[in-house]
């Protein structure tokens, strides 16, 4: 996983999971599912941007990734947001 | 073979219980890990058409949701026989997706190396 390269990374598709929602039964719940969810409407080797407010979320999806073989090739932290760059295997 | 077996032993008596047993499972089987929910006791009545539907616990995703994405990630529902059977329980009252099992199928899962928790 590449955090500092400059290069710019064009995803082919948008999940914004925005902030915890309530009565989801905590990000960790359902974060991973709803990825791969998305990750199956795209061809293998596209990229899906994931934007995900609560800072949890990078052990959740960092663990999902070693498990599913989806490649988290970037994660970007701000304090307001985390920012992964996931491409299907 | 399965990489985790997660056993659900409770139904509408315990819909945290119930849900978290599916929670976790779609967690597994969102990750590509090969995941079965087996039902006993009286979590084999979440098997049958109409009861998922009727268990929620605040704070969660209802339960019929968590379950539908826990299948349509993969994930296998096994419904133990030996508590289906005292119950009036038979392959035409299941939801689409769950089966019923033996004691000896679930046995060769775990042999066969299958993590497993229990709810």
């Amino acid at each position: 996983m590449d955090s500092t390269s400059e290069k710019e990374i064009e995803p082919d598709a948008l999940l914004d999971f925005g902030p915890e929602a309530p009565g989801m039964g905590g990000t960790c719940a359902v974060l991973t599912p709803a990825i791969n969810a998305r990750l199956r409407k795209l061809k293998s080797g596209e990229i899906l941007e994931v934007r995900v407010a609560d800072p949890t979320a990078r052990d959740d999806v960092l663990s999902w990734s070693r498990l599913s073989g989806h490649a988290v090739l970037r994660v970007i932290a701000d304090s307001r947001r985390t920012r992964f760059f996931v491409r299907k295997k | 073979m399965a990489k985790m077996v997660i056993n659900c032993t409770h139904g509408e008596d315990d819909p945290e219980r119930a849900t978290l047993s599916f929670v976790v499972g779609n967690i597994a089987a969102s990750a590509d890990q090969e995941t079965i929910v087996l039902l006993t006791i009286e979590g084999v009545w979440l098997a049958t058409n109409g009861c998922a539907g009727r268990v929620s616990k605040e704070g969660f995703q209802p339960l019929s949701d968590v379950m539908r994405s826990f299948l349509d990630n993969g994930g296998q529902i096994w419904a133990c026989g030996a508590c289906a059977k005292p119950r009036g329980i038979t392959e035409a009252d299941l939801i689409p997706g769950a089966r019923i099992v033996t004691a000896a199928n679930v046995v060769e899962q775990l042999v066969g190396g299958a993590a497993s928790m229990t709810f």
